[in-house]
């Protein structure tokens, strides 16, 4: 009786044993039947700039156009990339194309009128490996704005900075490189409120066409205007530009890639205000609920201004007072929301003096730190080029920067703009270093930083986002 | 060569009967024949010389020659041949037939060498009747034959032949032959003759122990081939005479006795030559185009046989018959000068002479109805059906038998949908090609899988086939069978492996029917996965096997037999899901770790390992070569089924919730109730209880541990890894059922009462459970897969063969998938595909390459994925986010989607909300004619489509198969220059415009695959079955 007892009993604790630690060990497994789920890794994609496929969406290619384009094809691998470079010229007719060979290490500029002269060239520049960053200009009254091409088409575009007063024209490009056509819905937050033209709702991007519209010919005249695509159907690449005719004082022209998602963080690594320069930012919030925004300012130095606290009910755009800054010291801007809004900063110059810069930038910010990062070029002269890396984290980071040109990397001696402290950013002086004008740069950083890069020469400014490379990790 | 109207109106004047009083006389005596007087016989009949070849016959012999001399036929003349007897025969013959003739040959030359004297030796003859020295004639057999021949216009008429010493027992009544010449009796041995045979037919030919051949057709057609002689002289001989326009027939009023001395004779020729005569019978008698198919056939046969007779240890008839195929080819000259002399006669086609054989292999047919006795088993069946239909009708009155009854009834209600419209095709249970269409696919040596792949078919396609063909070709009535069916055969098998663990009764129908609530079952179905629910029915069997085999129950089978039956039960498992091929491991490691609780000693384990490494390798073996194929599958384990995501929680584990059948808080049940034999149980019943739960808690692990440890990693289907633990908690609550009864009710009312009433109201529980998801008549099965969607996907001649590409979960995708990333993919070929395609193989470079250009997608690194997936003739790319229209959607990766919408060469197209279908426009058909050197590059160039050139052009032909050497191309009767394009397909170079055929070269590999496969099944059968009793092989031995 006593074996069978205790053989009982060593059974029964061998079982409930072992069922007690196999949950104890699953307190963190699933808790659906989830075989019918995906696996945890299915959903994350491995990015590197250098995609096959670029999509450039504004600009026109004619020398006497709105906006003559320009395209810049850096390649930042070690090996020559063959490309293709496909304009559409829309009605459904066939692209034309080009093929071209990038040296390792070179840049190579290409009107798009010397591929084909057409008022809306949609341009998709296509690469096999290698490391191919794209970026394009467009050129207007002496200004050049230059800003990368989109690696990828989207569903959503957000636009929150854009303006349609007098003596600016606000256009929207809206490019569709895939073989379907598609359908979008195109909105607007003004501080009328938001704005749904019938007319542009359900307009049909047609396969391989570019289509722009100005927007002051849709909305008349509107201190501000956030602009929403959304497709239906399909997918687009949406850009805008903003040309500045001089009766605001300003004279030149602003290119952005819109916002595929909105987000809960935005980053500006470049912030200046002078008396001839001026820069403003603006927050849109197209979601449905109102979100509380905090505008952070770090000032060259590592003083901070006040943050400026917001509200933004939902379907709303709001500026940014920038009056708290300081004169001439440079700064950053992190801006942070409870919900995911959309920001963008617009730099306006003015000539005076001496300095006879001028010109018109629109950035749209970054909002996923990295730590390596491509600095497309800007060639717009020997003005000043300077690329600002900020480092939003919580502990220093470590930079290092080489340039590729002319088939060669050459390392840059930073100096004392090694390391960056948290919440700080440094400034790195192209023009100073000697790094040829139209060169890329890359950034390396042993913590996410995110980067861009301010060129003013004489006309002309422009700023623009690097491009981070993402992997998995 | 036809008789006259004459000689009919003289047969029908023989009916009368009558002797005839003959003195002595000589050969061509008949020729002057006279009636009796007074007797109605005619004045003139057809005159008859019998010849009997004889040599040393025994004391028969004279009693034979009686019988002749007692015919009531009038014009009979006798013609002994005496082939080389020891002593003269003379005296003898003159005893018994004083009018008998005798001709004298020094040797031995065998039957129909000494018959063919008949040709020189006769004269005026109209009949000549053949016979053996061993027969016995009655009184009317000759006039019988005579007048049959005269009837039906026959030139050859045998009789019936009865058994010597037996007479009312049958030899046989006319012969036939399979296609391949092995005879086919159409006669049991030992038949009683209760004249079921006696209808005067047309036969492909009789029997030379006694047969009456008109005398000008024995000498237009050269008599008997000597060649033929042993055992195939009478069959050449009626063959010829068949295509020569012939008829040959059986009489079977007209009788004979027939001792078939031969077999008593020590110089019996030895049976062996037997089938050399009919090989070269064969050989000699059928049309040049009917040898071409017949030949190989054959000789697959005969090699079968010969390995299934290695295998039963008869090596000198396994010799006999690849020696009998030598022989006759390897002597092509005689063979085609016998051939060209049988051929010279020929009138009739062979198709005509079809009807008069067999069907199928009349060696099989022979070896099943002697070896099982159909007859018997049959009215054996009988007896047992009309005793268990007593036993039901009191039994329906039991309380079991109301538990099974309301089960069954519960079963039928929730599987009325898929009985009426047949199950979705959905998951791992595509529709099923047509029955040439997967008996094409089995035998092919090229799998038109994935981007094709020179492996073996998997044994799956050879079940489903056959399958089919027993349902005549209704594949789609054999898939609903077999998913329909699943249920109650792993109920069976639940039942059996508890009859033998917990007794039988309630016990083993407790466990029987906690088995078929268990919901994993039905998830199977609900999801498709054909290779689970086959688990599910086949697992309890093979583990009672295991446990037979290891001695771990009573009456344990004999070794080879148990071993043989556990592996076959493993290989069908395995080849619909093939980790089934690990359950022996699984249960081996649970006993071997219950050892210790259950005092099993090496004295039980190593028996088991025994059985387990046996029931592996016979598994392996019967499935062979289709393992060869997992070989080659190196990192891609989906090949072997580690397809599908791999987080689940323990809870969901324990209780079995893995699908939309879980019964929620109920299902823990099972757990629950199969605690009772722990609590209750006591001595053997205790020991089995914590055998079982070793098992269930074995398989728990393998479920859980991955998932809990390797989250990303790919498992098996879920359903499938917890059929183990379903079968040994089954059984464990089955011997929890039968420790209340037997221990417990014999006690006060205490705690085991109550624990045992919990347990049986949570099955009741389950019960209704069970009976809430069979409302819906499908155990949540979608009404419909996307066949129904994409049926305007079909082969357009004009734009050629393509592929569909699946993308998406694995979980929904109608195909056996392959996982990159989590990301599951599949291909199917013209459409949304079939069964064909299922358990793909792993592809090699070709499937790297697919799975690249999926990666791709995953990762967007590309918007060209469709330059890639165009050689490869991927027209269409589909992400279904459902398992059918109305399934229930699940998450889908949404990079991949992205990826899609983001493609340059991709087209959507709008089928249905759920569906993502997208036209790849840089898509090249599967044979096409392209640009000269894009198909030769190493991979496709993203710059630049492949140009497909249509009509007729030069360039390279794209076969858009993974590259095999074995692939050749011609055009003009030229070999084309055949070489690797893209790293995976095949290019040849075409330099003028023609038109292309495109071959496999290697298919005969397969074809001896299938041979040794078919050896390698009859040996396991044989092994199986064990060796016949000695009596019973010889018998089997000497049937023609």
């Amino acid at each position: 009786m006593s074996s069978k007892l205790s053989r009982r009993a060593v059974t029964l604790l061998v079982v409930a044993g072992l069922l007690l630690v196999a949950a104890l060990l699953d307190r963190g497994g699933a808790s659906v039947a989830a075989q019918r789920a995906l696996a945890p890794g299915a959903g994350l994609p491995t990015r590197s700039p250098a995609t096959s496929s670029w999509y450039c969406a504004e600009g026109t290619s004619d020398p006497k156009g709105r906006a003559d384009e320009t395209l810049y094809l850096a390649n930042a691998g070690t090996s020559a990339t063959h490309a293709v470079i496909s304009v559409s010229t829309g009605n459904g007719r066939t692209p034309a194309t080009r093929a071209v060979t990038v040296a390792p290490r070179t840049t190579i500029t290409l009107p798009v009128s010397s591929i084909a002269v057409t008022p809306n060239p949609g341009v998709t520049v296509e690469s096999t490996g290698g490391r191919l960053v794209v970026s394009h200009g467009v050129r207007a009254d002496g200004d050049l704005a230059v800003g990368p091409c989109a690696p990828d088409v989207a569903s959503s575009w957000h636009f929150a900075e854009g303006t349609t007063r007098q003596g600016i024209e606000l256009t929207l490009a809206l490019y569709n490189p895939l073989r379907q056509d598609a359908i979008v819905d195109i909105s607007f937050l003004t501080p009328e409120g938001p704005q749904i033209p019938d007319h542009l709702q359900g307009v049909v991007i047609p396969a391989r066409t570019q289509v722009t519209y100005s927007l002051d010919d849709q909305l008349g005249r509107q201190p501000l205007v956030s602009t929403e695509v959304l497709a239906r159907r399909g997918s687009v690449v949406a850009e805008q530009s903003m040309a500045f005719d001089g009766t605001t004082g300003v004279r030149g022209i602003g290119l952005t890639l819109g916002a595929e998602e909105p987000s809960r963080v935005w980053y500006f690594p470049t912030g200046e205000q002078s008396s001839r320069v001026a820069q403003g930012f603006t927050i849109a919030n197209p979601g449905n609920a109102s979100a509380n925004v905090t505008v952070q300012i770090s000032l060259d130095g590592g003083a901070k201004v006040e943050p400026i606290h917001l509200n933004l009910p939902d379907h709303s755009a709001m500026p940014v007072d920038m009056g708290r800054v300081p004169p001439n010291i440079g700064y950053s801007v992190t801006i942070t929301s409870d919900q995911p809004v959309t920001a963008e900063t617009l730099i306006t110059s003015t000539a005076s003096g001496t300095n006879r810069a001028r010109g018109a930038a629109l950035s749209g910010g970054g909002d996923l730190p990295a730590q390596r990062w491509f600095v497309t070029p800007a060639p717009i002269g020997n003005g000043s080029d300077v690329v600002a890396v900020m480092n939003p984290g919580t502990g220093s980071a470590h930079l290092s920067a080489s340039v590729l040109s002319a088939g060669t990397q050459r390392r840059l001696d930073l100096a004392d703009h090694r390391v960056v402290g948290a919440g700080q950013r440094v400034r790195i002086d192209l023009v100073g270093m000697h790094v040829p004008a139209g060169s890329v740069v890359v950034i390396s950083s042993d913590e996410p930083v995110v980067v861009d890069r301010l060129a003013s020469s004489v006309p002309g400014l422009t700023l623009t986002p690097a491009l981070p490379e993402l992997t998995s990790s | 060569m036809n008789t006259t109207d004459r000689d009919l109106e003289e047969a029908r004047n023989l009916r009368g009967g009558g002797r005839v009083e003959r003195g002595a006389g000589g050969p061509g005596a008949g020729d002057e024949t006279a009636s009796t007087p007074g007797s109605p016989m005619p004045t003139a009949v057809p005159p008859v010389v019998a010849v009997i070849v004889t040599h040393d016959p025994g004391p028969w012999f004279d009693e034979g020659l009686r019988a002749l001399a007692d015919c009531d036929y009038p014009s009979l003349a006798v013609l002994v041949i005496d082939s080389g007897s020891a002593e003269d025969l003379t005296p003898r013959v003159a005893a018994a037939l004083p009018t008998a003739f005798v001709r004298r040959i020094d040797d031995n030359v065998g039957f129909a060498a000494a018959a063919n004297e008949a040709i020189g030796s006769v004269a005026g003859a109209q009949f000549l009747l053949f016979c053996h020295d061993d027969v016995v004639v009655e009184e009317a057999t000759l006039r019988l034959l005579v007048e049959e021949a005269y009837r039906s216009n026959a030139a050859i008429v045998g009789p019936k032949l009865v058994e010597y010493e037996n007479p009312e027992a049958l030899l046989e009544v006319g012969r036939s032959i399979d296609r391949y010449a092995v005879p086919h009796l159409g006669v049991e041995p030992g038949e009683l003759d209760q004249e079921q045979h006696d209808a005067v037919r047309d036969v492909f030919y009789v029997s030379d122990a006694l047969m009456l051949v008109r005398a000008d057709l024995f000498t237009e057609i050269d008599g008997f081939d000597a060649a033929t002689f042993p055992g195939g002289e009478d069959l050449d001989f009626c063959w010829r005479a068949r295509i020569a326009g012939a008829r040959v027939m059986v009489a079977p009023d007209a009788r004979v006795r027939h001792r078939v001395a031969s077999r008593e004779r020590a110089d019996a020729p030895n049976p062996e030559l037997f089938v050399r005569s009919r090989v070269r019978a064969l050989l000699k008698s059928y049309s040049f185009w009917s040898l071409l198919w017949i030949v190989p056939v054959a000789v697959a046969l005969g090699l079968a046989e010969a390995v299934a007779m290695l295998f039963t240890g008869r090596r000198k008839r396994a010799t006999a018959l690849v020696r009998a195929w030598a022989q006759n080819l390897g002597h092509p000259g005689a063979l085609r000068a016998a051939r060209r002399s049988s051929q010279a006669h020929r009138h009739v086609p062979d198709s005509e002479l079809r009807p008069l054989q067999v069907r199928g292999s009349a060696r099989l047919r022979a070896y099943f109805v002697g070896s099982f006795n159909a007859e018997q088993r049959l009215q054996d069946l009988s007896e047992r059906g009309r005793a268990a239909a007593g036993r039901t009708r009191t039994g329906l009155r039991s309380a079991r038998a109301i538990a099974w009854l309301a089960f069954a009834f519960l079963f039928l209600v929730g599987s009325r949908s898929l009985l009426v419209s047949g199950p979705a095709a959905i998951g791992q249970l595509p529709t099923w090609a047509s029955l040439g269409g997967l008996w094409t696919a089995f035998t092919s040596g090229w799998r038109y899988a994935v981007l094709g792949a020179r492996t073996p078919a998997p044994g799956a396609l050879a079940l489903i086939s056959g399958g089919s063909t027993v349902l005549l070709g209704s594949t789609g009535l054999a898939r609903t069978l077999l998913v329909v069916g699943a249920i109650p055969l792993g109920l069976v098998g639940c039942w059996r492996l508890a009859l033998h663990v917990a007794g039988a009764g309630w016990p083993a129908s407790v466990a029987a029917l906690a088995y078929g609530l268990n919901p994993i079952a039905r998830d199977a179905i609900a999801g498709g996965r054909l290779g689970p629910l086959v688990f599910f029915a086949l697992c309890p069997f093979v583990i009672s096997a295991l446990l037979r085999c290891a001695g771990y129950v009573r009456n344990p089978p004999r070794r080879w037999r148990g071993f043989v039956g556990a592996g076959a039960l493993v290989a069908l498992s395995a080849a619909f899901w093939p980790p089934a091929i690990l359950l022996p491991v699984l249960v081996l490691v649970a006993l071997s770790i219950a050892a210790p609780l259950t005092d099993d000693g090496s004295k039980r384990l190593v028996p088991l390992l025994t059985a387990a490494g046996a029931s592996i390798g016979v598994g392996l073996a019967l499935l062979f070569p289709w393992p060869l194929a997992f070989l080659q599958s190196g990192h891609r384990a989906a090949a072997f089924g580690f397809a599908f995501p791999n987080a689940v929680s323990l809870s969901s584990i324990l209780r079995f919730d893995v699908g939309p059948n879980a019964t929620g808080a109920v299902s823990w049940v099972f757990l629950g109730a199969g605690v009772v034999v722990l609590l209750l149980g006591a001595g053997e019943r205790l020991r089995y209880g914590a055998r079982m739960w070793a098992i269930a808690l074995v398989s728990f692990a393998v479920a859980w541990i991955p998932a809990r440890f390797a989250p990303n990693a790919t498992a098996p289907s879920i359903e499938g890894v917890l059929v183990p633990a379903a079968v040994a908690l089954s059984v464990a609550i089955g011997l929890g059922a039968a420790a209340f009864l037997d221990e417990v009710r014999t006690r006060h009312f205490g705690w085991r009462q109550v624990v045992s009433v919990i347990a049986g109201a949570g099955l009741v529980a389950s019960a209704i459970a069970f009976a809430v998801d069979a409302t819906d008549g499908r155990w949540s099965m979608p009404d419909d897969g996307w066949n129904a969607s994409l049926t305007w996907m079909r082969v357009d001649p004009s734009t050629g063969h393509f592929r569909v590409l699946w993308l998406g979960n694995p979980s929904v995708l109608p195909v056996d998938p392959f996982v990159e990333h989590g990301v599951g993919f599949g291909i199917t070929n013209d459409g949304a595909g079939d069964t064909r395609t299922s358990l793909p193989p792993p592809s090699g470079a070709a499937g790297n390459q697919l799975a690249h250009s999926v990666d791709l997608l995953r990762t967007q690194a590309t918007n060209r994925v469709g330059r890639l997936l165009g050689p490869m003739a991927v027209r269409y790319v589909v992400l279904p986010m459902r398992e059918g229209p109305n399934g229930d959607r699940l998450p889908v990766p949404s990079n991949v989607v992205r990826g899609l919408e983001g493609q340059l060469d991709f087209a959507p197209i709008d089928v249905d909300p759920n569906l993502l279908v997208y036209e790849n426009l840089a898509w090249v058909p599967a044979k096409a004619t392209v640009a000269a050197g894009a198909a030769t590059r190493r991979a496709p160039d993203l710059l630049r489509p492949v140009t497909v050139r249509h009509g007729k052009a030069t360039g390279a032909v794209l076969w858009s198969q993974a590259y095999d050497g074995a692939w050749s191309a011609s055009a003009n009767g030229h070999t084309l220059a055949h070489s690797e394009a893209f790293g995976w397909s095949n290019a040849f170079a075409l330099d003028h415009a023609s038109p292309v055929s495109i071959s496999y070269t290697q298919q005969w590999r397969r074809y001896v695959w299938l041979l040794i496969e078919l050896g390698i099944i009859v040996g396991a059968f044989f092994l199986w079955r064990g060796r016949l009793p000695r009596r019973r092989r010889l018998a089997a031995d000497d049937q023609p």
